[in-house]
C-alpha cells in the first residue's frame, strides 16, 4: 500500500510541474520587417509591376486622359492610375484598411527594359479604430533591372533601391518607427525608437 | 488573393465520433461472454493524475495548425504584433476520475471524465506589463476498452485504447466552433497492482496526456 501510494505521489507531482517552456513576445523585429515589407510590397511594388502589367498587354498607358484600374502583382490593393504627363503617371489605391498615393516615372531603357521611379508615396493603414501604420518613401525609390548571368542565359528581375519610413501606431500614440532600406532589392529593417 | 487556410478543420465531426463510439459499443457487447474477475469483483471506480496533456497546450498557446498554414502564411498583422505575449505554460496534467466494468477476465470497458487546467501569464507587448495570468481547462469524456494480457491474482498487465470527446473551456486561440473536439488516447502498456484497493500506472499518447498516468482504485 505504501509503495502504491509513493507511486501516485509522484505521478501527481510530475504532472503538477508540467511546463510547457515556450515563451513569445509577438513584438519582433522579424515581424516588423514582415509587417514593412508586406506594406510596401502590397503599395509600391504592387503599382510599379501592375503599371507595367497594363504597358505590356498593349494598353496606350501615355495617352492624353489615361485612367485605369488594375493590379498584376497582389490583387489585395487595385491601383488606379492617372498620366500626369509623359512617362508620368499617379497612382492612388483605396480599400477599406489603406490608403495609398504614388507618383510614378518612366525612363526607357535598353530592350524595354525601362527604369522606373516612385516618388512622394504615401500610405495609411488602419487595422481597426486600436492599430494604424503610415508609410512615406524618402527621396526617390528606384526600381531598376538587375541581370543574373546563367550558362546560357542572362535574366532580369525589377528591383528597388531605395527607403521608407513606417511609424506604427497603437491607440492613437506611435509605438515603432522604422526604416525600411532597399538595396537592390534587398530590404533591411532599422528601428529607430 | 492571399488568404490564410481556414484552420477550424476537424479530423472527424463529433457526429462520427459518437457513432464509431456505439459500434464499438455494440460490438463489444455483442462479441464479449461476461465474467468476473479473478476475485469476483465486477466494477471499479479510480482517481487519476496524468502527466503534459500537448495537444491542449499546444491549442492553448498557438491554436490549431494545419498542413498548409506555412505554405499561405500572411504578414503579421499590427494587432497581433502589439498585442498580448504570454510566458511559460503550466499544467496540472489530467486529473479525475474513471470507473471500469470488467466484462470478461481479458477485457474490461471503462469511462474516464478527466479535466486539466493550463495556464500561462500574459503581458503587454509593448510595455511589458504583466496582464495576469489566464487560465482555461479542458474537460475529456473518455470511454475506453482494455484488454488485459495477465490478471493474476493481485497483478494485472492491460493496454487501453480510448476514443472520446473533448471540450476546451477559455482557450483564447479556439474559436467558439473549434471548442468541442474528439479525443483519442492510447496507453500500450499499463499495470495494475493490488486486491480491492488497488494501485496502477500506464504509458500512454493522444489527446488527455502523453507520457504516464497514476491513480488509486477501489474495486467492489
Amino acid at each position: 500500500m505504501k509503495k502504491i501510494l509513493f507511486i501516485l505521489a509522484a505521478v501527481i507531482g510530475l504532472s503538477a510541474c508540467t511546463v510547457d517552456d515556450s515563451k513569445e513576445n509577438p513584438r519582433t523585429s522579424d515581424a516588423l520587417r514582415w509587417f514593412c515589407a508586406d506594406l510596401v510590397n502590397k503599395t509600391v511594388v504592387n503599382s510599379v509591376h501592375s503599371l507595367i502589367g497594363l504597358q505590356k498587354d498593349g494598353k496606350d498607358i501615355n495617352a492624353e486622359g489615361f485612367n485605369m484600374a488594375a493590379t498584376y502583382y497582389d490583387d489585395r490593393l487595385t491601383p488606379v492610375f492617372t498620366r500626369l504627363e509623359q512617362d508620368r503617371w499617379r497612382a492612388d489605391a483605396k480599400s477599406s484598411t489603406i490608403e495609398f498615393s504614388v507618383v510614378i516615372t518612366r525612363k526607357e531603357g535598353p530592350e524595354g527594359r525601362d527604369s522606373w521611379t516612385c516618388r512622394d508615396a504615401q500610405a495609411i493603414l488602419r487595422e481597426d479604430s486600436e492599430y494604424a501604420a503610415i508609410m512615406n518613401s524618402e527621396g526617390e525609390i528606384l526600381f531598376d533591372w538587375k541581370s543574373s548571368q546563367y550558362i546560357s542565359s542572362i535574366s532580369y528581375e525589377l528591383v528597388q533601391t531605395g527607403r521608407y519610413r513606417i511609424t506604427t501606431y497603437r491607440g492613437g500614440a506611435g509605438v515603432d518607427e522604422c526604416a525600411m532600406i532597399y538595396t537592390d532589392g534587398k530590404g533591411v529593417l532599422n528601428i529607430l525608437n | 488573393m492571399v488568404q490564410l487556410p481556414h484552420s477550424g478543420m476537424h479530423l472527424l465531426s463529433m457526429k462520427t465520433v459518437l457513432k464509431i463510439i456505439m459500434v464499438l459499443a455494440a460490438f463489444t457487447a455483442g462479441t464479449v461472454v461476461y465474467a468476473q474477475s479473478p476475485d469476483g469483483h465486477r466494477f471499479d471506480v479510480r482517481i487519476s493524475a496524468s502527466g503534459s496533456p500537448l495537444t491542449a497546450s499546444n491549442f492553448f498557446v498557438d491554436g490549431p495548425r494545419r498542413w498548409g498554414d506555412i505554405a499561405f502564411l500572411e504578414s503579421p498583422s499590427l494587432a497581433k504584433i502589439y498585442g498580448e505575449g504570454h510566458g511559460v505554460t503550466r499544467t496540472t496534467g489530467a486529473f479525475g476520475v474513471g470507473f471500469d466494468w470488467s466484462a470478461a477476465r481479458w477485457f474490461s470497458l471503462s469511462l474516464d471524465v478527466d479535466v486539466a487546467l493550463l495556464w500561462n501569464e500574459r503581458f503587454d507587448s509593448v510595455t511589458g506589463k504583466s496582464k495576469g495570468n489566464h487560465t482555461a481547462a479542458a474537460f475529456y469524456l473518455l470511454p475506453r476498452l482494455k484488454f488485459f494480457y495477465i490478471n493474476r491474482g493481485h497483478f494485472r498487465l492491460y493496454s487501453s485504447l480510448g476514443l472520446g470527446a473533448v471540450k476546451y473551456s477559455g482557450f483564447d486561440k479556439l474559436r467558439p466552433d473549434q471548442t468541442f473536439r474528439p479525443c483519442l488516447q492510447i496507453s500500450p502498456l499499463g499495470v495494475e497492482y493490488g486486491g480491492r484497493v488497488f494501485g496502477f500506472l500506464e504509458a500512454g499518447a493522444g489527446n488527455m496526456f502523453s507520457g504516464l498516468q497514476g491513480g488509486i482504485g477501489y474495486r467492489f
